[in-house]
């Protein structure tokens, strides 16, 4: 079912109309023609064929002008494959994009996609990434469907209600069938909070210390904000080693740690050897933080808690307003980043449900919450509580989605000090979208008897999201 | 509990796919096919004897009408005499005129169709003693991460020239029809349109069979892993 949705993205969404697109997928054939990451020498950045099919099929004037269409020509598609099949494709990867800097996890998936589709026209080399990149759809929902096993229930409809969250979340589907890291930053941070929550509640060994080590250094290489999941792993590593501090030898117990610490941070560090011999960039976010703030007026705590203070609430008085300069369902940046571009927004951001879509959303979101908490306080109530391994991984799982929240809110106040934007919904997803599906598989186990019925209509009104959400697309792009 | 299950899912499909059938029903300008334009400024001003043209261009089968925009402005005298023709490589495969007197939108009719298996230009030449200004659009690019006024985003794919220089902007043109016009009958169009650039063979029908199997799967599919969730939760 979810491939079949993830299919229905990809063949749906005109090439290139995934964010940034272009530019991750010059990352992935940078990789495979040249052998080296993008060097942003200030040379040519897109290869001759990766150029002109981003002209050859409208995407730009499609992306940048709300009225324009893709080419939808097939005689012109026709001749454009032909001509792209003949363009060099190792004269690209010298200059600046906006991937140029970023970690390789996400783009070494794609390469086998690529590398097998290399010598076909450059659109379907990008189709075919497109499909291959469904299968992290399906590794998020599998781990969505853990995740809430472990936490929560392990009846299994309501791990599917949970799994479906993630699975068929607008937002999530349309990313992940595109080329574009973020899909995989996704499916990893849920794999690393399943992974998380098996090692809290059935005890950390040292495969499974490996295993959510490992997860982790990926996730930090798939996107730099993945760094935000260290700390949290950490303290669950002490707490886990504390428990078992009475039943394991210390020897094992080193071995445990050792082994999760070094999993954690092989890959980053490999990779950070790697770009300081090469003289290339490690982690493009961090860069572009400190980078903004040189170019702006530095770092100021007042401006910074006053910034904080309007993307939540309205200004006060003293405060010096901060305008949202993209507003379009709400001026309230809360509204508008988090539930709007969180919930589902396509093309580059500007193709947008109406704003009664969003706040019905934002309802029922508020609905789950208010359900999964009677469901906890009726379980406390019944006896049945949480247990400490339970609690220790939701901290894990609140910890990171909190690292990624504010590292997302310092990024974009570093930005706004040079007037540009930067937060996006889907940058917090990672985070967030896991809590919701545990806090659907609360609201649907608190139903009791009844979580049948709840789980039906929570899959159905995912299904319509789904429906509705190709079709806005289609409508966009297609009928206009 | 099984079965309640799966009315609920039903019932909820049910409700929400009629709201979106009701919102998709609406009706639109009827339109065969559009260059992605909008009527904003002029984008070239014919003097007498020069002619402007569009393209090349694909259009929907069976269009026979040419929507065009002249002289909207308040100041500006109604529009002299022009003559219209569908080129292929300079063979004109279709023609038609205008009369002097009209002011902003015009649909001019063709007796035959614009053949749709071919690329054609689209060419207007002003017949009369005064110039004329063509309307469409010449767009600076906006967006979250841009500028804006960061760029000019003419379509890629065609352009407007005058008197064979190409200029900025795109003219406004579109292609009425007289079939129905909810979104509906036009995301018909669609699987058409979004196949242009899959790979062969995959084509129309590939997305056809697409479309059912993603309605198959939110509707059969749910229901199958949702009994079957059930099932396995059985006592």
């Amino acid at each position: 079912m979810l491939a079949v949705f993830g299919c229905a993205w990809a063949f749906l969404t005109p090439p290139w109309q995934i964010p940034d697109e272009l530019p991750h997928f010059s990352y992935v054939e940078t990789l495979f023609e040249e052998h080296h990451v993008p060097q942003n020498k200030g040379g040519q950045a897109f290869a001759s064929d990766v150029g002109a099919a981003f002209g050859l099929t409208n995407a730009g004037t499609t992306i940048f002008v709300p009225f324009a269409h893709p080419e939808w020509s097939s005689i012109k598609a026709a001749r454009t494959r032909a001509a792209l099949s003949r363009a060099p494709r190792d004269d690209g990867g010298d200059g600046f994009t906006s991937s140029a800097l970023n970690p390789p996890a996400g783009y070494l998936f794609d390469l086998p996609a690529y590398a097998v589709f290399s010598s076909a026209p450059t659109t379907t080399t990008l189709y075919a990434m497109r499909l291959w990149n469904v299968l992290l759809l399906l590794v998020n929902a599998v781990s969505a469907w853990v995740l809430v096993g472990e936490l929560v229930s392990r009846r299994r409809v309501v791990r599917l209600a949970g799994a479906a969250t993630i699975g068929l979340w607008p937002e999530v589907t349309f990313i992940t069938a595109g080329v574009n890291p973020d899909g995989m930053t996704m499916a990893l941070w849920t794999t690393v909070f399943a992974i998380a929550a098996r090692c809290a509640v059935r005890g950390l060994t040292v495969s499974r210390g490996l295993a959510l080590g490992l997860a982790i250094g990926l996730a930090i290489l798939s996107k730099s904000t993945g760094v935000a999941l260290v700390p949290g792993a950490l303290l669950l590593v002490a707490w886990c080693l504390w428990r078992m501090r009475t039943t394991q030898p210390r020897a094992q117990l080193a071995r445990v740690a050792a082994a999760t610490a070094g999993a954690i941070a092989i890959l980053p560090l490999a990779w950070s050897i790697y770009t300081r011999l090469t003289s290339t960039g490690a982690f493009s976010q961090f860069g572009q933080v400190t980078g903004a703030n040189a170019a702006g007026a530095g770092f100021n705590i007042r401006k910074f808690l006053s910034y904080l203070w309007q993307f939540y609430l309205p200004p006060l008085g003293f405060m010096q307003p901060i305008h949202l300069r993209y507003p379009v369902i709400s001026d309230r940046p809360v509204l508008n980043t988090w539930l709007g571009m969180g919930t589902g927004t396509f093309g580059w951001v500007n193709v947008w449900f109406p704003p009664w879509v969003y706040w019905i959303v934002g309802w029922v979101i508020v609905g789950v919450v208010v359900c999964a908490i009677w469901g906890v306080l009726r379980r406390r109530r019944d006896g049945r509580r949480l247990g400490a391994g339970r609690w220790a991984a939701l901290g894990f799982i609140a910890l990171g989605a909190l690292g990624l929240v504010a590292g997302t809110h310092w990024t974009d106040y570093a930005f706004s000090n040079i007037g540009a934007t930067f937060a996006q919904g889907r940058y917090i997803l990672p985070g967030v979208l896991p809590i919701l599906a545990l806090a659907v598989g609360a609201a649907v186990a608190a139903f009791g008897r009844r979580r049948g019925i709840a789980a039906g209509v929570w899959l159905g009104a995912l299904g319509i999201m789904q429906l509705a959400s190709l079709g806005l697309i289609a409508e966009r792009w297609y009928a206009s | 509990m099984r079965r309640s299950g799966v009315i609920a899912l039903l019932a909820t499909l049910l409700v929400g796919g009629v709201v979106l059938t009701i919102a998709a029903g609406k009706d639109r300008p009827p339109l065969a096919d559009s260059l992605g334009v909008q009527v904003q400024e002029p984008v070239a001003t014919l003097r007498p004897g020069s002619e402007a043209c569009q393209g090349p261009l694909q259009v929907a089968k069976g269009v026979r009408v040419l929507r065009w925009v002249f002289n909207t402005g308040a100041a500006e005298k109604p529009g002299p005499p022009l003559k219209l023709e569908v080129r292929r490589r300079g063979t004109v495969l279709r023609q038609a005129t205008v009369p002097a007197g009209y002011h902003g939108i015009v649909d001019v009719g063709l007796k035959r169709p614009i053949p749709d298996d071919r690329l054609v230009t689209l060419c207007v030449h002003n017949e009369g003693q005064r110039a004329v200004s063509i309307y469409g659009s010449d767009p600076a690019g906006t967006g979250p991460l841009l500028t804006p006024g960061a760029g000019r985003y003419g379509n890629s794919t065609s352009a407007l020239s005058v008197d064979g220089r190409t200029v900025t902007g795109d003219a406004f043109i579109d292609f009425p029809s007289s079939g129905s016009s909810s979104l509906l009958d036009r995301l018909t169009s669609v699987p058409s349109r979004a196949s242009a650039w899959l790979p062969r063979p995959l084509g129309t029908w590939f997305l056809f069979l697409l479309a059912a199997a993603t309605l198959l799967a939110a509707s059969a599919g749910m229901v199958v892993a949702l009994r079957a969730a059930l099932a396995a939760d059985a006592p």
